[in-house]
């Protein structure tokens, strides 16, 4: 009978997790690796945010078909705010389709992002960032109690670390570790044909500490990184052999955050978005917009057909587009350096019915400079706590060697690893 | 009759149909303008003698112009009050401040529900819910069955047809009753004032703002508006395209999601 496993490791880079195997952190996935596998780059969904991301892995097909285009999103046809989660994902995930085929039975999903709320399944599904109520988080339902009693916690206290650095750190190591145990106990007494284990510890980690990526503080993290693989990987072929297909992937990429670029403070400035501050959230948009940003990079030109306050007709539509591309690629930093590397117009990045609802352009920035698409700051650089960025082409994917990996893959491209193999 | 006496007769129908089949029945009171006018609405039915106990959950976090709004109608429509609170997990400390903010609303207000249900054995509780108020609740049943996780099943719910309600229990299970699911955001105003109600005058302009809702003072944001009076409020809605939540910025859920967005650096 095959088996399939698959470790996510949100927001590790490619050349982050080399570096560490090569400083001898990472022991038990070095010798994992020597026995046959290898590590390949692989580029994150458009825009480079966990919700996406992993929506296109569950999916193994792009935004435009599966409907997830950020954290947060617009209701069609006005500005009001919404938050997208495992109900607005509009494409079938890749063990619901084998569970279907009769390719497998059984699944255990365990903390992928944007798993909220859990949804039936055969197995176990524990969903992942953004829970807000551990009761709705876990289906069967039964689970709930048991999972509770171990101690299981989807995440930290996110606010804790504006208080209390070293205790948040702390608490990252505990819940790693209660994420290993548990997890593992899982994996252990129930069956299954297909399990994702999403470790997301690391993504936080390097949101408020990336600077510190080259001390001690991430060796440490990064050892109980390595035992919660290694004990998941072993109780897997300790169940089943090792004829178990084991993949190991990340989401996206990290990179130092230098600056908080605040886009529609530019957009503003540049007189091309108005805002009417008596009103909340994207409902300040104001008439005479042209475009605005929603986070990371996503832009959306008001259209008039399309927002009520909106102001550009279809017909103007490139002439728009060139002017806003233009003046993004204008903004530079204090050194003259050039922020915005990419600009990408959605036609040429999203297919499928759902790209009606994407944003206009999606922008990728140089390193440093985190995209940020809120509409009440004013200026457009600032500085919080954060001190790591994602980034968009340096997520890890590791196979075994005996798969042959194409070139230039993006994180679309893991279930269909899972497919064939199970085909 | 005319649309307030239909909106009303209905109902008292309700009211009454629930009593009824259930006895071991309770209000759910949140000192606000929909569950005040049901409570109005309770005493009309049994002509000024609320029979059943009036709940009020109270999460120490409400506005003290609630709490005392509360302890006066209760002395002054004279009725039983039943005060559910979680104090273990209060005397821990829990609050809108700390940790996992839903953790709170799970703990003050749902399990402090659960408590009381589970103390008094209520088989039904009567809920100020409002069809219009949020999407989901346009699926709403005027008799809807909960089981004991306090799950509400949608997809599989009895039909209600020619009046007709389901009210067969199995253990563990209770009803939710809505008298009110049929008003909308401008009947309640419009009812209020035709009977007069007394209304917690947070709902009332001051300084250019009201609140359209109100619940926990740390969860609850005003709206900017000069409605001083009951009239004001009716003119307000009328002309509004806002929703009756935009003011509380999103419902619930999404103020949490938010919280835990923001605290990743998006939003």
């Amino acid at each position: 009978m095959k088996k399939a496993l698959v470790i996510g490791i949100d927001g590790v880079p490619y050349e982050l997790l080399n570096r560490l195997i090569e400083r001898g952190c990472m022991e038990g996935l070095k010798a994992i690796l020597n026995s046959g596998y290898r590590l390949h780059r692989m580029k994150a969904s458009l825009p480079d945010i966990s919700s996406v991301s992993w929506t296109s892995f569950m999916t193994g097909v792009n935004p435009g078909e599966h409907g997830i285009f950020g954290f947060t999103e617009l209701k069609s046809n006005t500005y009001e705010l919404s938050f997208p989660d495992s109900r607005s994902i509009k494409a079938p995930l890749f063990w619901q389709s084998l569970r279907d085929k009769n390719r497998i039975q059984s699944s255990i999903i365990l903390n992928i992002p944007n798993t909220y709320p859990a949804f039936p399944i055969d197995g176990l599904i524990v969903s992942g960032f953004v829970a807000i109520d551990f009761d709705r988080a876990v289906y069967p339902p039964d689970y709930v109690h048991i999972l509770k009693e171990k101690g299981y916690i989807i995440d930290v206290d996110l606010m804790k670390v504006r208080e209390d650095r070293d205790g948040f750190y702390r608490d990252l190591m505990d819940s790693i570790r209660t994420r290993k145990d548990v997890s593992s106990w899982l994996l252990e007494e129930k069956d299954w044909d297909v399990s994702v284990v999403c470790i997301t510890e690391t993504d936080r980690l390097h949101h408020f500490f990336f600077d510190q990526k080259e001390t001690i503080l991430f060796d440490d993290f990064y050892r109980e990184i390595d035992d919660c693989i290694t004990c998941l990987y072993k109780t897997a072929q300790k169940k089943y052999g090792d004829d178990v297909l084991f993949l190991i992937l990340s989401d996206h990429g990290f990179a130092d955050l230098e600056t908080e670029v605040n886009i529609n403070a530019y957009l503003k400035e540049a007189g091309i978005l108005r805002i009417d501050s008596t009103r909340d959230f994207y409902e300040r948009i104001d008439n005479g917009t042209i475009a605005f940003a929603m986070d990371p990079g996503r832009i959306y030109i008001n259209y008039r057909d399309r927002f009520p306050r909106g102001s550009v007709r279809l017909e103007e539509k490139e002439a728009v587009k060139k002017q806003i591309k233009d003046m993004l690629f204008g903004l530079n930093n204090i050194k003259g350096q050039q922020i915005i590397r990419h600009i990408f117009d959605r036609e040429d990045i999203y297919r499928g019915r759902y790209t009606k609802h994407a944003p206009d352009l999606v922008c990728i920035s140089n390193n440093g400079y985190d995209l940020k698409g809120n509409l009440r700051k004013d200026e457009i650089f600032t500085k919080d706590i954060f001190r790591g960025m994602h980034t968009w082409d340096n997520a890890v994917l590791m196979a075994p060697m005996e798969i042959k990996i194409d070139e230039g893959i993006n994180i679309e491209y893991p279930s269909k690893i899972i497919m064939d193999y199970f085909s | 009759m005319d649309h307030y006496d239909m909106l009303e007769s209905k109902s008292i129908y309700i009211i009454r149909e629930a009593y009824y089949r259930f006895r071991n029945i309770a209000m759910l009171w949140s000192v606000g303008k929909d569950s005040t006018t049901l409570l109005w609405l309770i005493r009309k039915a049994f002509f000024g003698k609320i029979p059943f106990p009036i709940i009020h959950i109270d999460t120490s976090y409400k506005f003290p112009e609630m709490y005392q709004f509360r302890d006066r109608l209760s002395r002054e429509w004279g009725f039983e009050l039943i005060i559910g609170r979680n104090e273990e997990k209060l005397a821990e400390g829990m609050g809108p401040g700390k940790g996992m903010k839903l953790e709170c609303c799970t703990e003050l207000k749902t399990n402090a529900l659960k408590q009381v249900i589970k103390k008094y054995g209520f088989k039904a509780i009567f809920l100020g819910i409002r069809r219009d108020e949020h999407g989901i609740r346009a699926k709403e049943r005027y008799f809807s069955p909960r089981d004991e996780q306090f799950q509400w099943n949608y997809e599989n719910q009895p039909a209600e047809i020619w009046d007709q309600y389901k009210s067969f229990l199995y253990e563990e299970e209770h009803y939710r009753v809505h008298p009110i699911l049929h008003f909308t955001e401008l009947d309640i105003w419009q009812y209020v004032k035709r009977e007069g109600l007394p209304i917690v005058d947070l709902y009332l302009s001051r300084d250019g703002k009201r609140y359209r809702s109100i619940g926990c003072v740390p969860c609850c944001s005003p709206i900017e508006s000069n409605a001083a009076t009951i009239d004001d409020i009716i003119e307000e809605i009328r002309t509004s395209k806002q929703s009756e939540r935009a003011g509380r910025a999103q419902d619930k859920e999404n103020i949490y999601t938010m919280q835990k967005l923001r605290a990743l650096g998006y939003m």
